[in-house]
């Protein structure tokens, strides 16, 4: 028997990746594609405003205008495959549909990507029952021990009468699997109002319920403030750490030293120079890509139109919602410590940082069980 | 994209004591040292020897964020976990410390959170 390790207790995995672009550089397309639009569900967003007192009127209306969503209660999934919505939603358009109220490490999830899967994390009886094909979980930590994931493909392949879609469509309706969820529909036809998706569930008997986004804010005032400079391609990617941490202190309310104090040993990122206030907005409601790109490009015009001297720079985090059972790319996500699936951008006037943060991506399961049939 | 390493994990703690038993009030010193002698009990001096940095303070809702090395995270998860009481100029006072958010990243003690049920 090897000796066990009784004295090193190493810290759940969790990743931080980072990247900078000016805002000419050709790879800044592919990385924002990356980051913001395979990142479908979001919950959370906070800006900070170095150095002014409150958010200018065109970030508050982008977070407030046309971002309502819907709550729609007990949901049958079998709903998501009739012919009327296929062709009406799926097909016609981006359909973001995520459950919840249910607990990623507890509950059964589904989600129902703008891709058109739809994603279901069960326990072992609700998924012996659906006789679907799944795949057992990379991340089961706690009770119950076996959970699979199902994916469906509503887009591709999902006729109508075929054999497959009979199969699935047996299966959802005779497993009663209902969920509350959040849905946002975006058509690809502009004058189709998006809020159609919510009368034909209000037909169809659910109940439905519209969700405003809501809009808070605070200020911190004089407080010092680190100077980006323009960055060389051999950066410290400490100072990278620095600065979220800075952007952390700075969202959550907590100023910073010069010098350090007996109880906190953690200093202002330097260069520096103190400025009267810093404003954080925070919005929370149901955030699709398509917002945070608009958000982006509002708050860059913002740096753009006012003066370096009055705000140098602005932080944007976009955070995922942390029982969403997907995150990047159709990636598992999983809820151990924390449900950490979020991206930090950083916007100056010549440059960009992209900060993304995922939680452990090799499997952890605290009960060994191999992939095979039951 | 290139990967950064976390050199800290960040914790939201929100603590329960009495304030009549305690003898000054709860100040941010206080709550290290209430901290710290909670790691030395369950690990002892060395893993106690460990920054742990104390960034906010609440007196009103009793809510801390620490800062702590990622090696010691663990240990000192662990030892507040398991913390009930705390020894102070020989009397023992009752303490129970809460982590309801822990992340390797700061801004996201900022995020959604998770209702405890």
């Amino acid at each position: 028997m090897f000796e066990p390790n009784v004295t090193e207790f190493p810290a759940p995995e969790s990743h931080v990746e980072f990247s900078y672009h000016s805002w000419d550089d050709p790879k800044l397309e592919s990385t924002f594609r990356q980051l913001i639009d395979e990142h479908p569900f979001n919950r959370k967003i906070g800006i900070l405003l170095p150095g002014l007192s409150e958010s200018p009127k065109e970030i508050k209306k982008i977070l407030v205008d046309d971002t309502d969503y819907y709550h729609i209660s007990e949901l049958p999934l079998s709903v998501f495959c009739t012919p009327v919505f296929l062709e009406a939603f799926l097909q016609s358009g981006k359909v973001y549909a995520i459950s919840c109220d249910a607990r990623l490490d507890l509950d059964n999830v589904a989600a129902l990507t703008p891709d058109g899967w739809l994603i279901l994390l069960l326990d072992k009886f609700s998924y012996q029952e659906l006789q679907l094909d799944g795949k057992l979980s990379a991340h089961i930590l706690r009770r119950p021990k076996e959970r699979y994931v199902v994916k469906v493909n509503l887009k591709e392949n999902f006729i109508p009468g075929k054999p497959y879609y009979k199969k699935v469509v047996r299966a959802l309706s005779y497993v009663q699997l209902k969920f509350n969820f959040w849905i946002s529909w975006v058509p690809n036809d502009a004058e189709v109002c998006p809020s159609s998706i919510a009368k034909y569930f209000d037909d169809e008997g659910y109940h439905v319920a519209v969700r405003r986004t809501s809009l808070s804010s605070s200020i911190i005032l004089n407080a010092y403030v680190p100077v980006i400079e323009k960055e060389t391609s051999d950066m410290d990617l400490y100072k990278a750490e620095d600065i979220l941490e800075y952007i952390g202190c700075s969202s959550l309310g907590i100023k910073l030293t010069e010098e350090g104090t007996s109880v906190c040993d953690v200093l202002n990122p330097k260069p520096n120079r103190i400025m009267k206030s810093i404003c954080t907005v925070r919005s929370v409601g149901f955030f699709i890509p398509s917002q945070s790109r608009e958000l982006i490009q509002q708050i860059r015009s913002v740096l753009e139109e006012t003066d370096e001297e009055v705000l140098p720079w602005a932080a944007v985090t976009v955070y995922g919602h942390i029982d969403s059972v997907v995150t990047w790319n159709l990636m598992e996500n999983s809820y151990s410590v924390n449900g950490d699936n979020f991206y930090t951008i950083l916007i100056t006037r010549n440059q960009v940082w992209c900060y993304k943060v995922s939680g452990p991506r090799k499997p952890c399961r605290f009960f060994a069980k191999c992939n095979k049939r039951i | 994209m290139k990967e950064l390493e976390c050199r800290n994990w960040y914790m939201r703690v929100v603590m329960e004591y009495d304030q009549k038993i305690l003898p000054c009030s709860m100040t941010a010193s206080l709550v290290k040292f209430f901290m710290k002698s909670a790691i030395t009990t369950l690990f002892g001096e060395i893993s106690s020897a460990f920054p742990l940095d104390i960034l906010k303070f609440d007196e009103e809702s009793k809510e801390v964020i620490i800062r702590v090395p990622k090696d010691n995270y663990a240990k000192v998860r662990a030892a507040l976990t398991l913390c009930s009481a705390t020894m102070l100029e020989g009397a023992i006072i009752p303490i129970i410390y809460t982590v309801e958010q822990a992340s390797s990243c700061l801004i996201s003690l900022d995020g959604p959170q998770k209702q405890l049920a």
